[in-house]
């Protein structure tokens, strides 16, 4: 199966698509910085942009990525149909899209041909200004189609096609709910408004921005503990910002594991909601890591 | 009249080459994929419909807009379609 297309029509609409939706939050975003050097921001504004932002988080790690882009757990279809909607709502494009950005990324990791790596764009080696930029934000508008064949199994739940072809009303619903909160709660629409802004929009920003970390971060700085091929990286001081996923390296040295914190000084919020909700019988078959096979690539410690 | 003739055959062969898309991407028997059934019935989304229809035409050598062959939504349809796209070139060349 290929893993990159390309077409110059669809390349268009990637380019359009990408643009507004990383372009409005960042501008919403810099309203945002003057709003708060101006003091005009209420505690309802900034306790609404920390649930929507957790609550969309979650969504893209143990969604997006735990769950269906890596299937680490089984999940009930109502949790399915949650992780998916939260993932939505991060803006970060369809399920579907997502799913195969990643697979393509796992597939290519920091190889000339991966989507989002620091070290290649596809038209060689980058420096490291230049591949912090492409690998934080740039990729998600300039590089070439990603085949959504990668992700053909997703096609094959109903659910899971409903969840991808309303992915504009996720995002709309998204800071839609934050707007109606305020809205309920003071009763004006310039309350709304500000819902909407730091509800929506500005958690959009700082929810793309900090998972991009992911991309470059996670590939340029921080700990390495196995022989891996890429060029993943751990750093634990990320990890309640992106519900774990910092804890990149891991991930990349046992991709299907669901649980990222594989010795006892490493913290996974992440891994703390999917015991949860297996715990409540939600979600089963929480796949663990290998620990035999990671004896085998840890790297000698002195 | 030989342009005819061409576009018939080429037609036939995108639709063998759709049909075969379609069963290794969804994993089921050729024989299942019916030439007048719609895509969406087969569980296609749109970006898979853009995407078979992407690498269709780099197999064809011609530039296409997926976006535009839409509507297009059965292989019989669509292969008609594609087939057309080849017309120019042929009498072209």
């Amino acid at each position: 199966m290929k893993i990159l297309l390309s077409n110059p029509h669809l390349e268009r609409v990637q380019i359009r698509n990408a643009t507004v939706a990383i372009g409005v939050p960042f501008v919403a975003t810099l309203y945002g910085i003057y709003l708060l050097i101006e003091g005009r921001y209420t505690i309802v504004d900034l306790s609404l942009l920390a649930v929507m932002y957790v609550l969309s988080i979650i969504g893209i790690d143990i969604g997006f990525h735990r769950y269906f882009s890596h299937k680490s757990f089984r999940a009930s279809k109502g949790v399915e149909t949650m992780l998916g909607i939260f993932a939505s709502m991060a803006a970060q494009g369809p399920l579907m899209y997502w799913v195969a950005n990643h697979r393509r990324h796992h597939a290519l990791s920091d190889q000339q041909g991966d989507a989002h790596s620091p070290y290649f764009s596809e038209h060689g080696a980058l420096g490291k200004a230049a591949g912090f930029w492409r690998s934080q934000v740039y990729w998600a508008i300039t590089c070439r189609l990603t085949n959504p064949a990668l992700a053909n199994d997703m096609t094959r739940s109903e659910n899971i096609r409903f969840i991808n072809s309303y992915y504009l009303s996720w995002v709309a619903l998204g800071i839609a709910v934050p707007a109606a909160i305020e809205f309920a709660i003071y009763g004006t629409v310039q309350a709304a408004l500000s819902g909407a802004l730091w509800g929506g929009l500005i958690r959009i920003f700082l929810g793309q921005q900090g998972y991009g970390t992911i991309n470059s971060i996670c590939h340029m700085f921080g700990k390495r503990k196995y022989q891996i091929r890429d060029r993943s990286r751990n750093n634990q001081w990320l990890v309640f910002v992106t519900a774990g996923q910092s804890l990149h390296h891991n991930h990349h040295a046992y991709p299907r594991a669901a649980l990222l914190n594989f010795d006892r000084r490493e913290v996974d919020p992440g891994g703390w909601v999917i015991r949860g909700l297996e715990k409540l019988g939600l979600v089963s078959d929480v796949c663990e890591v290998d620990r035999a096979f990671l004896n085998q690539i840890v790297k000698d410690e002195k | 009249m030989n342009t005819s003739v061409k576009d018939v055959v080429g037609a036939e062969a995108i639709e063998t080459w759709l049909v075969r898309y379609i069963s290794t991407l969804l994993e089921i028997d050729a024989a299942e994929i019916k030439r007048d059934k719609q895509f969406s019935r087969f569980g296609l989304d749109s970006a898979s419909i853009a995407a078979m229809a992407c690498e269709a035409s780099e197999w064809l050598g011609i530039e296409i807009d997926p976006v535009a062959v839409y509507e297009f939504s059965t292989v019989s349809k669509l292969s008609t379609r594609l087939a057309q796209y080849l017309q120019p070139s042929a009498s072209l060349a």
